[in-house]
């Protein structure tokens, strides 16, 4: 009876200690959960905006680039609309028919190129790319947030190499 | 066939304009000036 008291009091009697010596030593808290959830908190910490207005323009600036590719398709649609009634029509020389054939040859030729050409610069890890031949220049819209010019130039290369007669390309980065 | 005119609800957006006249002008043997896309306006908005 008496050890089984003498435990029980050696045991309340270390609890004390411990939390005594806990009380007494006073060092801050690791975690404060008051202090987490307090005005001042809210101050230091800064709300960082997500990416979701990065997506708004590149959504607007792959609108306007579809908005030139419709305009470039009406204008050449009409030009071998007119050529191909030149082909049919009995009013001109065989030399103007050839010649008339030859540009709707060329424009189905630019064409092709073009849209081939947006494939690849895709696959060079663009968003987006809008490529424009107008005879020996090429004008390339790109939808990137840096530029260089050594990406200007891996761009330039696979240009030419496709497009042989291209004479003057000129590339610009679009930011978003 | 002189021309063709659609329009469609989801026809603000451009890409969905262009699609459509790609697809009208190599179904229906038509140049693609002749197609024109306007927005549906629905009326309970």
């Amino acid at each position: 009876m008496n050890r089984k008291r003498s435990v029980w009091f050696l045991t309340l009697f270390s609890l004390v200690a411990v939390v005594t010596v806990f009380y007494v030593s006073d060092r801050p808290s690791p975690f404060d959960g008051i202090q987490l959830f307090s005005d001042d908190t809210l101050d230091e910490v800064g709300l960082v905006e997500t990416s979701s207005t990065n997506e708004e323009s590149f959504v607007s600036k792959s609108n306007a680039f579809e908005e030139m590719r419709m305009e470039v398709t009406e204008k050449r649609s009409q030009l071998r609309d007119q050529l191909t009634t030149k082909v049919g029509s009995n009013e001109f020389t065989a030399e103007q028919k050839d010649e008339a054939y030859n540009q709707i040859e060329e424009l189905v030729k630019i064409d092709s190129t073009e849209a081939m050409l947006e494939l690849i610069i895709k696959s060079l890890g663009y968003d987006d790319a809008l490529v424009r031949i107008e005879e020996s220049d090429v004008f390339i819209d790109v939808v990137s947030n840096e530029q260089s010019t050594k990406k200007a130039s891996e761009i330039i290369y696979q240009v030419k190499r496709e497009w042989p007669e291209a004479y003057n390309v000129e590339v610009s980065f679009d930011g978003q | 066939m002189i021309g063709i005119l659609v329009v469609a609800e989801g026809a603000n957006d451009k890409r969905i304009q262009n699609s459509l006249i790609k697809t009208l002008s190599s179904v229906l043997q038509i140049s693609p000036h002749r197609i024109v896309i306007e927005e549906m306006e629905l009326e309970d908005k």
